[in-house]
């Protein structure tokens, strides 16, 4: 039956990787090709879905973040190989009373949670954090770190034509730090 | 795009909104003319400056100790005195005294007698009708007490350095017991220690209260910044005018919030020294930081 199932939806969805009903049909279920996939109930609904207008699916995301993985701010992109997993990475430069920071912290992301454009989920990667001090003296020649950490993150997020995130992180280097985030990009 | 364009020029002009610090103020004696009666310092009887206890002498321990206040002399007292170690401290480097015209007498006063030893208070600023400042605390003589008023940060208030001469027989120990500004990141940071430290004698130790956090402030705002410990920037300018950090792996110096930071070190220039500990115990929320020092 799932074999039959999947032929039926490869045929109508042709060569696209992920499709989706319009929107405005008010089904923004995805159809994943992949098939492990196909036990998922959102499948079944797709197979309904699927031969009205079907668009190609957004794999990926350009976003800004406020707080987050790269600390103060970040500017961000991921993306999403399959509906429950995605790969990304944001980073940041910022410059504070005399003090240099750049940031990149990649990332692999998990999708448990599905509920059509809502989701819920959790990111976990390294940071890596490189801070620069400029010596404003002669006796001095200033100081560059670069340090590691890991930050595991949770949370939800909204993905339809635009991307919205809110979440909770813990960062874990020499200390463990709480902390938030929130994005705002384009799914693309 | 212009969604994304705002929010990151608003990010980086954040960056360009730096912190000023105040000129920088010359060391002078404590008890010059001219000071306002509230900023006098204050301090015990001569004969006060000796042990009613048996303290370290050769090696002789210093703790440096932010007393949150020093709102509780007598849990201040039975903290230090009730451990083995601190109650064999012959000198107190003590920042956050504070002493108040409606209680019987300044906290340092309460706190030297409880432990047995002279002081001197030196207050940086007043506040609420009193003043809150800098104490030293010693079973040995203490003399050419002078204080500097450090670069004010314009999101902060008055801070100070207190250097002494602590007579250990017939050896002298030249001290600077310093408290910087919280709201301060990195660089600015060193911009306030330098005046301090930058002529300081050659035989020196130097501690207190750094305020080294891992934070990074937007303004007034504090954003936790895990990979960014003001300690190692700050050990980096002491190494540069040739200070050790003997307490540099000393680890966590004060609590707050479920957090731990090292705010609180000590560097020696040309003296021998054997790093003591932290012990983790008292009524305030840093925790007091010694070391032995052969002389």
């Amino acid at each position: 039956m799932r074999v039959l199932l999947a032929m039926a939806l490869l045929a109508t969805a042709g060569s696209a990787a992920h499709v989706r009903a319009d929107p405005a049909a008010g089904h923004d279920v995805r159809v994943a090709a992949a098939l492990p996939d196909t036990g998922d109930t959102d499948l079944a609904v797709g197979a309904k879905a699927a031969p009205a207008r079907a668009t190609r699916d957004a794999r990926h995301a350009i976003y800004v973040e406020l707080g987050g993985r790269a600390g103060l701010w970040g500017l961000g992109y991921d993306w999403q190989p399959h509906r429950r997993f995605a790969v990304g990475a944001a980073a940041s430069y910022t410059s504070f009373d005399g003090d240099r920071i750049t940031t990149f912290a990649p990332y692999v992301a998990a999708y448990p949670i599905l509920r059509g454009r809502h989701r819920g989920f959790v990111q976990l990667g390294p940071t890596v954090s490189r801070q620069t001090t400029p010596s404003p003296f002669p006796e001095w020649d200033g100081l560059s770190t670069t340090k590691l950490s890991v930050e595991a993150a949770g949370g939800y997020e909204y993905r339809h034509g635009v991307l919205v995130r809110g979440y909770v992180m813990a960062s874990k280097g020499a200390h463990l730090v709480p902390w938030i985030g929130a994005s705002i990009g384009w799914t693309l | 795009m212009d969604a994304v364009i705002r929010p990151l020029v608003t990010l980086l002009a954040l960056g360009a909104c730096g912190v000023e610090l105040g000129p920088v103020q010359p060391w002078e004696p404590i008890d010059q003319a001219g000071v306002d009666a509230t900023m006098l310092p204050e301090r015990s009887a001569p004969e006060t400056f000796r042990s009613t206890r048996v303290v370290a002498t050769d090696p002789v321990r210093v703790v440096t100790y932010n007393t949150e206040f020093g709102e509780d002399p007598e849990g201040l007292a039975a903290a230090i005195l009730g451990d083995p170690e601190l109650a064999r401290c012959g000198i107190f480097l003590f920042q956050e005294e504070e002493s108040y015209p409606d209680e019987p007498e300044s906290r340092a006063a309460t706190l030297s007698r409880l432990l047995g030893l002279g002081y001197i208070y030196i207050p940086a600023r007043e506040k609420q009708g009193g003043t809150h400042g800098l104490a030293l605390m010693s079973a040995f003589p203490i003399d050419n007490v002078q204080k500097m008023i450090l670069p004010i940060a314009d999101n902060g208030v008055p801070r100070m350095a207190v250097s002494a001469d602590i007579h250990v027989g017939d050896r002298t120990l030249h001290v600077i017991n310093l408290h910087l500004e919280t709201r301060l990141n990195a660089q600015e940071r060193v911009e306030q220690l330098r005046p301090a430290v930058i002529d300081a004698a050659d035989d020196v130790l130097v501690a207190g209260d750094l305020n080294t956090n891992w934070v990074t402030w937007v303004g007034k705002v504090p954003v936790l910044a895990e990979s960014r410990d003001q300690v190692d920037v700050l050990d980096s300018y002491m190494a540069s005018l040739g200070f050790d950090a003997p307490s540099a792996d000393s680890g966590p110096t004060e609590h707050a919030f479920g957090l731990e930071f090292k705010l609180d070190s000590i560097y020696t220039r040309g003296l021998t020294t054997t790093f003591g500990g932290v012990v983790r115990t008292g009524p305030s929320d840093h925790w007091p930081l010694y070391i032995d020092v052969e002389l």
